[in-house]
């Protein structure tokens, strides 16, 4: 692949109806409106020769769907507002870019693929996108959609496949979204249009300065705080702007431009374009690890909050069988888990395996996530010699360790009801170490061994094997 | 009773392309007999009580923004399932019971709601309310009253969406207990809903199908043994705990709706089949007007008062042996056989759907003109072996199709005479 940036520009705009088919009964709708046109104007200026639209407005469940019908044509009415009218279209995609999106994201482990169906429902928010950015298909078009289950490495994933599919194009890439979500939830009239909330608003403003300044990076590795604080909980998280900077190549130095902002309907709109450049705010600081292939499964139900819990017993016992048959056993969700905030294990292994109401950790030591370095420095070199270390530190690093598996596995180190502990010279490490664990887990009072053995399989002088309460 | 039935009918647009209708342009090898034949059960049921109009609320039909009314008197268009397009491409053709919509709309912005008319005749229904209808009535020949889901559990929480959809369901039966038609309620939703993220090359590759998660399967146990014991109450109380917990589709608030319009029917209800399609749990219901409601044809024979009801007939009939008969028919008792479900368009009227005997009568000349007041009497409850024998005694020399109409009009009043 060649090395020059495909990505000639980025942004984002909204997909509710109102810019399109009334922006005069309100001046932020105007506004919006006249956003777009300065879009538009800005993806000419780029030389760009393909658009990619990711939208927030087009949710799928299995894997993600590309549009790849050469010239889509129908009259479009958005489910909740048709009392505004219809919509007409014809638009031309690039069906090839679209096969190559979608073969590109199955390489990568993804499941994708493309659609090219006559009266395929694209969604309001890609037909508002494209007729005020691309009016009169100057440039074909491709969508993708939003899954709603994924998360962030499935969505950086899927935009590095994007990002292998343009080798050779000048793409413009834009997220069809709103900041805020929150629609009012009754009628209103064009005049009483306004932010939710005033702590929307705040957050919503916090962002633009954030992409005013171009630091997309940021913005992305905001999403989980974003979610939970402006977002209407619809899908498993918000992703678009892991997406926009994936595929923009992950760091901050654009030249960002909000070309307007406005409330639509209650939630937080803008057009904003991302112009890549150098010496803008700074490089991007991963708070988490960067994926280049999807090889889970999910398993979302599994592995989160969302697990099912057997429903309580009934009130009133069925009939009983005619043959005398074991009684279901409540399924409490036992699943493993694992996080890459953890160090990977070193052997097939998870994290976490989760029995009942217990949670069983495997061994853990002090390694770090992602550098495998060790806390306090290893015990010996590369050719086996040994080394002074700091017992206290890797202990601390240890129990830091166990604290992120148990958190990632809904629970805490306060639920820590057993720990196993192995050194590997108890005579020099036992009151390091012993200080330390008390800094902690004395208040905790959890039952404990502590073992003396002759080695890790890492070069580490202790490892923690704990039992809690899930 | 206007509400005649309600139906808990899943539209997983996989069963429609596993039955391969003409509507529909994929085709399918087969998949999803357990849940496909199940509907066919509940489709003979609830056909057979002849309803005038179809209410559906499907998750489907998404709005942020109050309950929409679907409120154009005909729409026609190509549904493309956007999750599964590769499954559901269904050119569909409907009648919309508009007047009834409109009813349905002013009560519930009366009862304080936030409601929409959908009038745009270009909007393209959504696919959930498609499947439920097509797998419920496949010749399209009833109209339909299609709602949106409003979604609330989405904006505010599960028990926002609960009483919202509890005053739309009271608002509902309001109206249809004014109402003449005869209307049957259906929820458009699977119960469990976690759908798998990968599919099978073969779609319909039944050894890749199977319940997401074993506890979804537990709760979606849990909530059919409470229908099948009539405890919908329950089941509306449990209904936030089991939509967190089973991920159930049920957060679109139709099942609560439906439950609600119905009075919280304490009937056991028919459980017909209850199978996972790509993961999520399915059961097909109904929700058939009580037994307790009708009055068995021992206790008319009882309670019966013969001359009065005899001398009606004889006057229409100007037979002699009528009354003998018709104690004949009584005394023998029967239950009324359901007619099966249609397969043709009004346009003509069909016949094929009445009870053998009186289709024979068709069959063998009489006037087709007939049969509106024929269906009409079935409806309101006349005995079908009452109504045959009523125009079988018409004399030869006095068989013309007014004097039948006229007959069978006197049959129904002196039907509607003995049950008041």
């Amino acid at each position: 692949m060649s090395n020059e940036n495909p990505i000639v520009l980025g942004g984002l705009v909204p997909g509710i109806p109102h810019p399109l088919l009334c922006p005069n009964k309100n001046a932020g709708w105007l506004a919006l409106n006249n956003g777009f046109a300065r879009a538009r104007q800005a993806i000419i200026d780029s030389g760009a020769d393909l658009l990619l639209l990711y939208s927030t407005m087009w949710p799928s469940v299995i894997g993600h769907q590309i549009q790849a019908r050469p010239e889509p044509e129908w009259v479009h009415v958005d489910e909740l507002f048709h009392g505004l009218g219809s919509i007409p279209y014809k638009f031309r995609i690039d069906a090839p870019f679209g096969e190559k999106f979608a073969k590109a994201a199955q390489a990568r482990g993804l499941q994708a693929r493309t659609v090219d169906y006559h009266g395929f429902p694209i969604d309001t928010g890609s037909v508002v996108a494209l007729k005020l950015l691309n009016p009169d298909n100057r440039i074909p078009a491709s969508i993708v959609s939003s899954n709603v289950y994924s998360d962030r490495a499935e969505t950086l994933v899927l935009a590095k496949a994007a990002r292998d599919a343009m080798e050779g194009r000048k793409v413009a890439v834009f997220n069809v979204m709103t900041l805020s979500n929150r629609l009012f939830t009754d009628w209103i009239h064009p005049d009483q249009d306004r932010i939710h909330s005033a702590k929307d608003e705040e957050w919503n403003q916090k962002l633009l300065q954030f992409l005013g300044e171009g630091r997309l990076e940021d913005v992305a590795q905001l999403s989980r705080t974003i979610q939970s604080s402006i977002r209407v909980h619809k899908v498993v998280n918000f992703k678009p702007m892991w997406f926009l900077s994936a595929v923009m190549g992950q760091d901050n130095n654009y030249a960002g431009t909000v070309h307007a902002y406005a409330p639509l309907y209650g939630t937080g709109a803008a057009v904003v374009t991302l112009v890549p450049g150098n010496g803008a705010v700074g490089l991007k600081e991963f708070d988490e690890d960067d994926v280049e292939v999807f090889s889970g499964d999910r398993e979302v139900v599994a592995n989160s909050a969302h697990a099912p819990l057997a429903p309580p017993a009934a009130e009133t016992a069925p009939p009983a069988p005619a043959k005398a048959a074991p009684a279901p056993v409540a399924s409490t969700g036992n699943v493993t888990v694992n996080t890459a905030k953890a160090p990977d294990p070193v052997g097939a292994y998870p994290h976490a395996r989760r029995q009942g109401d217990l949670l069983f950790l495997s061994g853990v030591g002090p390694r770090q996530p992602g550098t495998n370095a060790i806390p306090g420095g290893p015990i010996r070199d590369s050719e086996g010699a040994a080394l002074d270390y700091d017992i206290e530190a890797q202990t601390q690093a240890v129990i830091d360790n166990i604290r992120v598996i148990l958190e990632a596995s809904g629970s805490s180190l306060d639920k820590v009801i057993d720990v196993q502990a192995f050194l590997v010279d108890m005579d020099r490490d036992f009151k390091g170490y012993n200080k330390v664990y008390a800094a902690t887990f004395e208040p905790i009072q959890a039952t404990r061994t502590t073992i003396a053995i002759r080695a890790l399989p890492t070069p580490i002088a202790v490892e923690f094997k704990v039992i809690a309460k899930a | 009773m206007p509400i005649i039935a309600g139906a808990l009918a899943p539209h997983p647009p996989h069963l429609v392309y596993a039955e391969n209708p003409p509507q529909n342009e994929p085709k399918a090898e087969c998949g999803w007999e357990t849940l496909r034949w199940g509907y066919e059960r509940m489709r003979k049921d609830i056909l057979a009580l002849e309803p005038d109009a179809i209410v559906v609320l499907s998750p489907h039909w998404q709005t942020y923004i109050g309950t929409h009314f679907l409120a154009v008197p005909q729409l026609k268009s190509r549904s493309v399932d956007p999750v599964f397009p590769n499954l559901f491409r269904y050119n569909y053709e409907m009648q919309v019971d508009v007047d009834l919509a409109r009813e349905l709309e002013s009560a519930a912005k009366d009862a304080g709601l936030v409601t929409a008319l959908m009038e745009n005749p270009d909007f393209r229904v959504d696919y959930g309310t498609i499947v439920s209808c097509h797998l419920l009535n496949p010749a399209w020949d009833i109209p339909i009253v299609g709602m949106s889901s409003c979604r609330n559990s989405a904006f505010y929480s599960i028990e926002v969406m609960q009483e919202q959809a509890l005053a739309l369901g009271k608002a509902t039966r309001e109206v249809l207990q004014a109402s003449k038609k005869r209307v049957v309620l259906v929820s458009s939703n699977s119960l469990s809903h976690r759908h798998f993220v990968r599919e099978s090359d073969i779609p319909e590759d039944m050894s890749k199908e199977h319940i997401m998660h074993h506890g979804q399967y537990l709760w979606d146990m849990r909530m059919i043994e409470l229908m099948k014991q009539g405890k919908s109450r329950e089941i509306v109380d449990m209904m936030p705990e089991f939509t967190t917990q089973a991920i159930s589709e049920t957060d679109a608030g139709a099942m609560t709706w439906m439950l609600s319009a119905m009075d919280f029917p304490t009937q056991p209800a028919e459980v017909y089949a209850y199978g996972s399609v790509i993961g999520t749990g399915n059961a097909v219901v109904s929700w058939l007007e009580p037994e307790s409601k009708r009055k068995p044809l021992k206790e008319f024979a009882d309670s019966l008062q013969w001359e009065q009801l005899g001398q009606k007939i004889k006057e229409g009939t100007q037979g002699g042996k009528f009354l003998e008969g018709l104690r004949n028919l009584v005394d023998s008792g029967g239950e009324s056989t359901r007619s099966e479900s249609r397969t043709e368009s009004k346009k003509t009227p069909r016949t094929d759907n009445l009870p053998e005997g009186i289709k024979e009568l068709f069959d063998k000349g009489l006037d087709k003109s007939l049969v509106k007041p024929v269906k009409a009497a079935l409806r309101a409850g006349v005995p079908e072996k009452m109504l045959l024998a009523a125009i079988k005694r018409i004399p030869e020399r006095d068989h013309s199709t007014a004097r039948v109409a006229e007959v069978i009009e006197l049959t129904v009043e002196a039907w509607q005479e003995y049950k008041a």
